[in-house]
C-alpha cells in the first residue's frame, strides 16, 4: 500500500508545483520575463492568509484572491510595463528588485520570524482509504490543482482572452497585427498569475503552518525549473515537468536509504541537470519568435 | 484613403526609407515593387506602428497614424498580412481563425463561414495546427484570417515568397478575387511582372526612395524600366 500512497503524494506535490510552474510559465509565454517575484506573489498569499485567518474561510480565501490578484497586476503596471520589450538581462534584474521590494516591505511590516498560521487545520488529519493512511490535505491539493488545471486548460482553449494569451504568447507581433491588446492581455496573464500564486499558498501554508518572508521562495524555484525542463514557452511542458519533479522529490524521499535521504534535493536537482544535458532544450520544446510588445 | 507623405524611416543610424510620399484611394489595388532591401516593408511596418518614424506623416481616412499604437491601427481598419506567412503553428486553424474574429469583435463559429466558403481546405484542416498546412494553405490562413479583422485596406508584404510556382498562381488569383470583390490592397511583392499585370497603379521603391511607375511606362517599355530602377537584383527573383 505504501506505493499507492506514495503516489498520491507525489501527485499532490506534482499539483503543488504545477500551480507555481503555471504562474511562472504565463508571463514568460507572453513577455519573455522570468518573474522570479512570482514567489513574493505565494509569500503575499501566504500573509494574507495568515492576517485574515481569524475570518471565515470563505471570506479569508475571498480576501486573500483581491490581494494577491491586485498585487500581481501593480508588479506589472508599476514594474513590468516600463521594461517591455527589453533585453532578457533588464527584464531579469527588474524582476529581482520587484522581488526584494516586496521582501524587505515583507520583512518590514510583519518582522523576519515565522508567524504561525494555522489554516484549515483539520486537513492536517489522515482518513484511511483501502488500508492506505492519506493525509486530506494531499488529496485536497492533488483534486484543487487538478481542477485548476482542466480550468485553466479551457480557458486557453475555449475563451478569446486564453487565445489571444496563446497567440501572444507564439509571436506577439503578429497577435498585435490582429487587433491584441498587449495593454489587455498582459495583465490578465499576471492576474492568473498571481491567482495561481495565492492557490499555492494557501496549501504550502495549509502544510507547514507557518508563514515567513522566504515562504515563495522555493515554489519559485521549483517552479522555474519546471518551466526550463518543460522547454521554455511550452505551458503544458512546464505542468508536466512539475508533476515529473513532484514525482521524482517523492521517489527519492521514499526511495533513498536512511542518511542519504536528507540530500534528497541535491538528488532531484543532480537528476534535472543530468535531464538537461539530455535534452538542452527541455522537454516540450517551443521554437520562440517575434518581438516583445 | 490611405495617404502617405514625406515618410522617413530609421533604424538608429541606418535609414530605411527616404522622404517616401505615395497614396491607396478606396477600392484601388496598388502594387509597390523593388528588389530586396529597398525598403517596402520598412513602409509597411511603419504604417501599422512597428517601425521608428523619422519624419513625414501617414493619413488613414483623414485621421494621422503617428504615435498611435498598432493595436489601434489595426482596429481602425488597416490590416497588414506579414511576409513569412505568420501563422500561430501551436493553435489550430479554426483558433488562428477564431481569434482574428473575436479580437475584431465577432463571436461564435458563424463569422467564419465567409473564410471557410473562400478557402474550403481551412474548413477540411480545422482541428489541425497551423504549423502542419503547407506555404500555401498558410497563405490562404493569413489572408483569411486578415480579412475576418474587417479591415479597409488589405496590405500584403510578399505573399508569393518561397511558396511553389503553381502555388504563386493561386495566391495571385486570390489576390485577383479580392480586387474584383472592391476590396482595397496595397501589395507589395517581388514578382514585379506578375504585380504590374494585375493592380491598377504601381510604384517602384529603390534604396529607399519610392518613384510611381506611370501608364506611359507601362505602354512602352516596362520591363526596361524595371530593369533600370531594380538593377540586378529583380533577376534574382
Amino acid at each position: 500500500m505504501n506505493v499507492a500512497q506514495d503516489i498520491i503524494n507525489a501527485l499532490s506535490l506534482g499539483g503543488l508545483f504545477a500551480l507555481a510552474a503555471l504562474g511562472i510559465a504565463l508571463i514568460f509565454g507572453v513577455m519573455r520575463l522570468i518573474n522570479f517575484a512570482h514567489g513574493e506573489l505565494i509569500m503575499a498569499g501566504g500573509y494574507s492568509l495568515w492576517l485574515f485567518q481569524a475570518l471565515p474561510w470563505p471570506l479569508m480565501l475571498a480576501l486573500t484572491a483581491v490581494i494577491v490578484g491586485a498585487l500581481a497586476i501593480l508588479m506589472e503596471r508599476a514594474a513590468f510595463r516600463l521594461v517591455r520589450g527589453a533585453p532578457a538581462a533588464t527584464l531579469l534584474v527588474t524582476s529581482f528588485f520587484v522581488s526584494s521590494l516586496f521582501q524587505n516591505t515583507a520583512i518590514i511590516s510583519f518582522g523576519s520570524r515565522s508567524r504561525q498560521a494555522a489554516i484549515f487545520p483539520e486537513l492536517l488529519d489522515n482518513i484511511g482509504v483501502g488500508g492506505m493512511n492519506i493525509v486530506i490535505v494531499d488529496l485536497v491539493t492533488l483534486l484543487t490543482s487538478l481542477a485548476i488545471l482542466t480550468g485553466m486548460a479551457l480557458l486557453l482553449t475555449r475563451t478569446l482572452i486564453g487565445l489571444q494569451i496563446r497567440a501572444a504568447s507564439e509571436n506577439f507581433t503578429t497577435a498585435r497585427l490582429l487587433g491584441v491588446r498587449g495593454n489587455r492581455v498582459i495583465p490578465v496573464a499576471f492576474l492568473i498569475s498571481g491567482f495561481l500564486g495565492g492557490i499555492a499558498a494557501i496549501f504550502l501554508i495549509a502544510r507547514t503552518g507557518s508563514v515567513h518572508p522566504q515562504v515563495g521562495l522555493f515554489p519559485a524555484v521549483i517552479g522555474f525549473i519546471a518551466t526550463v525542463v518543460g522547454g521554455m514557452g511550452s505551458l503544458v511542458g512546464a505542468v508536466a515537468a512539475a508533476f515529473l519533479l513532484g514525482g521524482l522529490t517523492v521517489g527519492l524521499q521514499s526511495g533513498l536509504p536512511l542518511g542519504v535521504a536528507e540530500y534528497r534535493d541535491a538528488f532531484v536537482f543532480g537528476t534535472v541537470m543530468l535531464l538537461l544535458i539530455w535534452r538542452p532544450r527541455g522537454l516540450l520544446p517551443t521554437k520562440l519568435e517575434g518581438d516583445r510588445v | 484613403m490611405l495617404e502617405i507623405e514625406h515618410l522617413s524611416v530609421a533604424y538608429g543610424h541606418v535609414s530605411a526609407v527616404r522622404d517616401v510620399s505615395f497614396h491607396v484611394a478606396e477600392g484601388e489595388t496598388v502594387g509597390l515593387i523593388g528588389p530586396n532591401g529597398a525598403g517596402k516593408t520598412s513602409v509597411l511596418s511603419a504604417i501599422v506602428g512597428l517601425a521608428p518614424i523619422v519624419g513625414g506623416e501617414i493619413r488613414f481616412l483623414g485621421e494621422p497614424l503617428s504615435n498611435r499604437s498598432t493595436e489601434y491601427i489595426v482596429r481602425s481598419g488597416i490590416s497588414m498580412v506579414a511576409e513569412g506567412r505568420q501563422v500561430f503553428t501551436r493553435l489550430t486553424v479554426e483558433e488562428n481563425l477564431l481569434l482574428a474574429a473575436g479580437t475584431a469583435g465577432h463571436r461564435g463559429r458563424e463569422a467564419l463561414d465567409g473564410v471557410t466558403e473562400r478557402f474550403p481546405i481551412l474548413a477540411q484542416y480545422r482541428a489541425l495546427p497551423a504549423g502542419q498546412l503547407s506555404g500555401g494553405e498558410q497563405q490562404m490562413l493569413v489572408i483569411g484570417r486578415a480579412l475576418l479583422s474587417r479591415p479597409r485596406i488589405l496590405m500584403l508584404d510578399e505573399p508569393s515568397l518561397g511558396l511553389a510556382p503553381r502555388i504563386v498562381g493561386e495566391v495571385f488569383d486570390i489576390i485577383a478575387d479580392l480586387k474584383g470583390e472592391g476590396v482595397t490592397v496595397l501589395l507589395v511583392e517581388q514578382n514585379a511582372a506578375r504585380t504590374i499585370a494585375m493592380v491598377d497603379r504601381t510604384y517602384v521603391m529603390t534604396n529607399g526612395t519610392i518613384h510611381p511607375l506611370t501608364a506611359g511606362d507601362r505602354m512602352d517599355s516596362t520591363e526596361e524600366l524595371i530593369t533600370a530602377y531594380l538593377g540586378s537584383a529583380r533577376k534574382t527573383t
